[in-house]
């Protein structure tokens, strides 16, 4: 029976490396994991150089994490593990009640300051209006469905710090968000607001510029996708969390698109059907970031600039009935300054649109607010 | 390479498992020994250089003791030569930059190689054990490389001298298929403790340590998860490393004897890195004359070995503190606190034991300014917050199971299983073990030893 039971163990042991080692060498490498949302690790080039200074023991192993026949099964199998273990926080992520909340880091101090004081020079250089909208997570809005004590930056000091000291106008996103806190207004998987907590994301804004929002039954929402895993269940790799579904309220109509992705125009549109055969559901809207697009919509009113993160992209369409010109400018990818591409383009209004966590995070706002 | 990470666990560990088995007995040295080096050179090939110089030298001095035996002064001189090689070795490698920093001296910043502070014991030992005639010398260059650079234990311990597998390496051995199984066994549960128990309890050291407002309860917490860090990771790979000899053959010393559930300080310190101690104890502390000397000399000894023994574990005044800190509490059982630990309930002595370890811990894991964490222990710091409630909350499932995993307990109700129904029980927990394990190292790339670098 010993016996047995020897041989039996030797073969399990031998047989687990020996199959996953031959997996790792037979199997041909994939190029991209859309769960990571990046390039995987391929089969490292055997260089003298690259083996005395570390790089390709480095690489190999990397590869061989990054290419595991069970690689994303490994990751959920993890999280479980540890969430039975009474975890509730997964790579910066917290569990609470059937959503994930990405934490939110006290910010660095120094790049806050230097990004509040671009804010404030824009709104010195230009002689059009300057609006400021911060939009909190959802860790804020559902701040009380955190753990007791979780640790995580306290959004509303910071915004009421960022606000008192910008020295432009700004926008109240966070106490409309927070007034809806019932409805679907953040995704459950995604760190982005959804089409709903856009509208009244939207609401806000043009309540500001003395405009007014079509009421919420006026639209009538269409269900795109119901199986949409956002960058917070890629994260976290938390798997037990219910997929989020996609809305479109505002349905394309006469609007024209021009995408700036290459350095030349092209046309875009204001929802990319294709992105919702991809892991990446939310580039859905206005086909994903990009340097610049320009929104023609047919319709009367004056020129908008949105300085722009990807929270103003399911946003945009909400304004298309209010505006003739809808500039969506990406300081990240987009290195002209704001002043002149203002005056170049004859805009009337700029709004600056991000999420709180992009604001305190971003370090090319300065670059284009000269 | 370490153990718990994906190129030793799906290619060296089944390329060097099947080519040492197909190999016959007279090519499996020449095999293991390249097997060997390639082991210790991946990543940093560099030092395979000063492992050959070493090889070469302990190799010469063993030779030279053993011809010289007959002139007792000549062979005490290749003995103190051979010390003198290794010590001077690990000086300039791991303290120069320490000794450097105190005395304005130039600082070189050289990475420290893997495991000399492992492998310069070993061999001098060997020399020592030659020269007192407790080992043989070996005559083949090959067996002795072999034994240096023996993969299993080549770079965290355990500590084992060469007298303790001169038979196995001159003999040649071969692994049964008993041994083979036993050995993936103990290889498994020591890859479990390491990447599932001490990487995880590792976290919340990590978040603990680098938190800003860290409370009193807060830096116990952490030092209690840290406590349990180094004892999972640390002999989880002494587990692996015993495991690993196993399947080739080998049969390493133990390393580790449930520490924590010691009742006193002294007894935590014949179940901790029971190598290490043992080594100290043969090599230093009884040729300084052990407990046949005055009351006075014998503390001065104990305090001398137990600064080594910190000052072994890295270059740095915390763990000099930390060795006297045991130097301390050892002389103190020894005088006083011993005859009146025994007396008290076996939980007082529980409590006791553990409390000192835990703030033994504390000075361990913070290098610098240890004081500063051990402060905030004693009072520094508020005490509680809801912050560190949160911590304690989510690991608080992680801990209990840690605590258990820590005693005899798991192993004694597993034991208590009918036969039958065990082999099974070990067949299926061997694959569960395995395939979690390899679950939690694909998913976090980053996964540095804590005794790698020491």
């Amino acid at each position: 029976m010993k016996k047995i039971s020897d041989k039996v163990n030797v073969l399990l042991f031998g047989g687990f490396i020996g199959v996953f080692g031959l997996c790792a060498l037979l199997l041909p490498d994939k190029a991209f994991s859309e769960m990571e949302n990046r390039a995987l690790q391929q089969t490292p080039q055997f260089s003298v150089t690259g083996l005395f200074d570390g790089s390709f023991a480095d690489e190999t192993e990397t590869h061989l994490a990054d290419q595991f026949i069970l690689r994303d099964e490994s990751v959920a199998a993890k999280t479980a593990l540890e969430a039975l273990a009474g975890r509730r926080e997964f790579n910066g992520v917290y569990l609470a009640e059937g959503r994930l909340l990405e934490r939110m880091d006290p910010p660095d101090e120094e790049r806050l300051a230097a990004n509040i004081a671009a804010v404030r020079s824009m709104g010195q250089v230009l002689d059009q209006p300057v609006w400021l909208a911060l939009a909190p997570t959802a860790a804020d809005v559902y701040k009380d469905m955190l753990p007791k004590g979780a640790p995580t930056a306290d959004q509303q000091a910071l915004l009421s710090r960022i606000y008192a000291q910008c020295g432009v106008d700004t926008i109240d996103l966070a106490g409309p968000l927070r007034a809806q806190r019932e409805g679907y207004i953040f995704y459950r998987t995604d760190h982005h607001w959804t089409s709903l907590g856009a509208y009244y994301g939207a609401q806000a804004l043009l309540d500001a510029m003395g405009q007014e929002i079509a009421p919420l039954d006026r639209f009538h929402p269409e269900r795109v996708t119901e199986d949409f895993n956002g960058t917070l269940f890629s994260s976290s790799g938390v798997r037990s969390v219910q997929p989020d579904a996609i809305d479109v309220y505002v349905q394309p109509g006469n609007e024209q698109v021009v995408s700036w992705r290459t350095g030349s125009p092209e046309v875009g549109r204001l929802y990319d059907e294709s992105f919702l055969q991809t892991k990446d559901k939310y580039s859905f809207f206005l086909g994903g970031n990009q340097p610049l697009a320009v929104i023609r919509t047919g319709n009367p009113g004056g020129k908008l600039l949105i300085l722009r993160d990807s929270y103003a992209d399911s946003l945009a369409p909400f304004l298309l009935d209010h505006f003739a010109e809808i500039h969506l400018f990406d300081a990240r990818y987009f290195k002209q300054s704001v002043s002149s591409y203002v005056e170049q383009n004859q805009i009337d209004q700029v709004v600056l649109l991000f999420s709180l966590k992009n604001f305190l995070t971003d370090s090319d706002l300065q670059l284009v607010c000269r | 390479m370490v153990f718990s990470s994906m190129t030793f666990l799906f290619a060296y560990l089944p390329v060097t498992l099947v080519l040492y088995y197909l190999c016959p007995l007279w090519l499996r040295n020449p095999m293991l020994l390249v097997a060997n080096l390639i082991f210790y050179g991946w990543g940093e090939p560099k030092y395979i250089v000063i492992m050959f110089a070493s090889i070469l030298i302990d190799y010469v001095h063993g030779a030279l003791i053993d011809k010289y035996r007959a002139n007792d002064k000549l062979a005490r001189r290749f003995v103190a030569s051979s010390v003198v090689f290794n010590l001077a070795l690990l000086f300039f490698f791991k303290y120069w930059d320490f000794f450097a920093r105190q005395f304005g001296l130039p600082v070189l910043g050289i990475p420290l190689p893997l495991g000399i502070s492992f492998y310069t014991f070993q061999t001098m030992s060997y020399s020592i054990d030659v020269y007192r005639g407790e080992a043989e010398r070996q005559n083949s260059l090959l067996k002795f490389g072999v034994f240096v650079t023996l993969f299993p234990q080549l770079i965290a311990g355990p500590i084992v001298r060469y007298k303790e597998i001169a038979h196995e390496l001159t003999e040649g051995v071969r692994p049964r298929i008993s041994d083979i199984s036993a050995g993936a066994q103990l290889f498994t549960v020591g890859l479990c403790k390491k990447v599932l128990l001490a990487n995880n309890i590792g976290k919340l050291w990590e978040t603990l340590q680098a938190s800003e407002g860290l409370t009193a309860g807060g830096a116990w917490l952490g030092a209690v998860a840290f406590a349990f860090q180094i004892y999972f990771d640390f002999s989880g790979y002494s587990d692996m490393a015993c495991g690993l000899g196993r399947m080739l053959g080998f049969h390493f010393p133990k390393n580790f004897n449930y520490p924590y559930i010691a009742c006193s300080v002294t007894d935590f310190w014949r179940r901790w890195h029971m190598t290490l101690g043992s080594w100290f104890r043969e090599y230093v502390y009884i040729p300084l004359g052990g407990n046949r000397v005055p009351a006075l000399r014998q503390y001065c000894n104990i305090f001398i070995v137990w600064a080594l023994t910190g000052f072994w574990h890295g270059a740095d005044w915390n763990f000099l503190a930390w060795g006297l800190y045991f130097g301390v509490v050892l002389v103190l059982e020894k005088k006083v606190l011993g005859r009146w630990l025994r007396q008290m309930p076996r939980a007082v002595q529980h409590l006791y034991t553990l409390v000192l370890i835990v703030v033994s811990m504390a000075i361990f894991a913070t290098p610098g300014e240890f004081w500063v964490y051990l402060s905030k222990m004693f009072g520094a710091a508020p005490l509680w917050s809801e912050t560190t409630g949160y911590y304690l909350c989510s690991y608080l499932p992680t801990l209990v199971i840690l605590a258990l995993a820590a005693t005899p307990l798991p192993r004694k109700l597993f034991g208590r299983l009918p036969d039958s129904m065990r082999s099974v029980c070990t067949s299926v927990l061997l694959v569960l073990g395995l395939a979690a394990s390899t679950a939690f190292l694909v998913s976090d790339s980053y996964n540095p030893f804590l005794y790698f670098r020491f």
